[in-house]
């Protein structure tokens, strides 16, 4: 649906040229929901802005739906615009016209009776929740309602893709859960292909189907949101999976943890469940067959696209043979095991 | 107060709002676009074209920078060309237009950057040409402060026209001068001022209203 190959932005400033983007090259899917995230100053907002041509590339190709959008100018792209439909941090509604005026903008841009429009702009009310307000001012709305009208106005020309930049970074959590379950809707009723820009990792988590990450101008990872959450392979993704997904143990066990075996200590291992086997009772094998008794120190199960993501730390309480035969068995599984170090057994100690 | 007074500063009222209501006409019907053309063509907006912004914006800078005194005396043989005579009120129009102009046009360009750019670029992204831009987007989200500039205009056309006498235009501020000042009638110039003051205070609550009814900026 975008294809975007070798794409370049240098911005020119007073002392050296400044490189937005380096040598980016992505494919998103038709109707997909692809999230782009960054830290501030990553390019983000610069990539989502080329594919438009809001910003013009220094060098590179970019195809939207099968026209070459870097190689247009003037009526031409008016036109190609049309078919990409766009929404803001800052909504940017204009003040002077009502919600169905805004709506009906790109409408009137395009030519379209009064008639027409009319016809047009209604249902887009009832599709984003906001028939009742149609004779309303930007100015009388919340940033909920105001981004409402930003999307109804973006889908009135009929695109095939949508931009959303930032697009719940000026709303409270709940507004934005509510927007993007709207945008959800949309991308599933319509097919609409949807670029989402955000620096938030659980906005990546909510809706998208797959994600890139930028950094310094340059993809650093991209792939399945699912994979990118349970497998980050870089830093600076590990830094956004860790604002969804805290693995950090506790303080009090990080304390007690020694690299080293303790004499009369356990192993504390961290268990990894990723898709359907999030579902095996493997815990409960190992105590059985192995007598082995795991202590759980900390866990929790994330819902990522729908599929179930376990976290789990445990004291494994046992000979080490009967340890290391429980860890060979649960690998077999295909679970992962990760050795995360040693405590003296704080029964044992007491008694 | 005498029926003589009275006629006078009727006659002398009917003269001021027609020289300030025809040159703030004219003037704002060629300082709004001057004032549109002088955004678009600026640094990285819509239709950036530095020639035309520097030689605009320098017209406009001599043309305000012109005591309107001089500029009502330097231009008397073009006045003449246009109305026929230098002399009266229709000619006192004339120099009072050419000052109203830029002023409209400065005044319109510092309410059209307001314009957030926002706006513009939302409007780019929707496909919108320039024209299309500057009537659907820049002229109506900025009408409420032209508006308010406008009203600065007239309320300074009013001052200059006091000086069209100059030229023998009449009006309120040369029957101040030629009676309260050069008779010794001190009550005509009273009179005069008051009627000033009543006109300014009518002008700009006028104008404050439209502008208020105008912007939706703030809520209801």
């Amino acid at each position: 649906m975008i294809e975007i190959e070798g794409l370049e932005k240098t911005f020119p400033t007073a002392d050296s040229p400044t490189a937005a983007l380096k040598d980016v090259s992505l494919s998103i899917r038709r109707g997909e929901i692809f999230g782009i995230i960054g830290r501030s100053g990553a390019g983000k907002s610069t990539l989502v802005r080329c594919i438009n041509l809001l910003e013009r590339p220094s060098a590179g190709r970019i195809v939207v739906d099968g026209r070459e959008i870097s190689a247009l100018t003037g009526a031409a792209l008016r036109e190609a615009r049309r078919g990409i439909g766009m929404i803001f941090q800052h909504f940017n509604l204009l003040s002077s016209r009502t919600v169905f005026g805004n709506i009906a903008f790109p409408l009137e841009l395009a030519g379209k009776s009064k008639a027409e429009i009319a016809r047009e702009v209604l249902p887009l009310l009832d599709l984003v929740g906001l028939a009742d307000k149609r004779d309303r001012y930007p100015a009388e709305l919340s940033g909920g309602q105001k981004q409402r009208v930003g999307i109804a106005r973006a889908l009135a020309s009929k695109p095939s893709v949508l931009l959303c930049d930032e697009a719940t970074s000026a709303l409270d959590p709940e507004t934005t859960k509510s927007i993007l379950a709207l945008l959800q809707d949309i991308n599933r009723k319509l097919g609409l292909t949807i670029v989402l820009i955000t620096h938030e990792m659980p906005v990546i988590k909510e809706i998208c189907d797959r994600v890139a990450v930028l950094d310094h101008g340059r993809v650093v990872e991209q792939g399945s949101v699912f994979d990118i959450f349970t497998a980050p392979k870089t830093d600076i993704t590990r830094g956004f999976v860790s604002d969804v997904i805290d693995r950090a143990l506790p303080s009090g066990l990080m304390e007690r943890l020694r690299a080293t075996p303790v004499t009369q200590g356990n192993v504390v291992l961290r268990i990894v469940f990723t898709g359907p086997k999030a579902n095996t009772p493997v815990i409960a094998e190992v105590v059985q067959r192995y007598n082995v008794l795991l202590n759980i120190l900390q866990g929790n199960v994330e819902y990522i696209q729908d599929t179930p993501y376990g976290n789990i730390v445990v004291e494994a309480v046992g000979s080490p043979q009967a340890v290391q035969e429980a860890i060979d068995h649960i690998r077999s599984n295909n679970l992962r095991v990760e050795v995360l170090g040693h405590v003296a057994d704080a029964h044992r100690a007491v008694a | 107060m005498s029926p003589m007074l009275i006629g006078l500063l009727l006659d002398a009222l009917q003269e001021t709002l027609f020289m300030v209501g025809i040159s703030a006409a004219l003037g704002s019907l060629a300082g709004v676009p001057l004032g549109i053309v002088l955004v678009v063509t600026g640094n990285g907006h819509i239709l950036e074209n530095k020639p035309v912004n520097r030689i605009l914006g320098a017209v406009v800078n001599a043309t305000r920078s012109t005591p309107f005194i001089i500029l009502l005396i330097a231009i008397i043989p073009f006045t003449r060309i246009i109305v026929g005579t230098s002399i009266g009120t229709a000619a006192a129009t004339v120099p009072l237009t050419i000052a109203a102009t830029p002023f409209v046009a400065r005044l319109a360009e510092a309410s059209l950057r307001e314009v957030d750019a926002g706006l513009i670029e939302a409007a780019v992204a929707m496909g919108a040409s320039p024209w299309q831009i500057i009537l659907k987007v820049l002229l109506p989200e900025a009408w409420p402060s032209i508006v308010a500039g406008l009203t600065i205009t007239v309320v300074s056309l009013i001052g200059y026209s006091a000086m069209a006498g100059a030229v023998g235009g009449g009006g309120l501020g040369d029957l101040g001068i030629r009676y309260g000042y050069q008779r010794f009638q001190p009550e005509v110039m009273a009179a005069v001022v008051v009627v000033l003051i009543i006109l300014v205070q009518a002008v700009q609550s006028i104008g404050d209203l439209i502008a208020r009814k105008l912007n939706k900026k703030v809520k209801a």
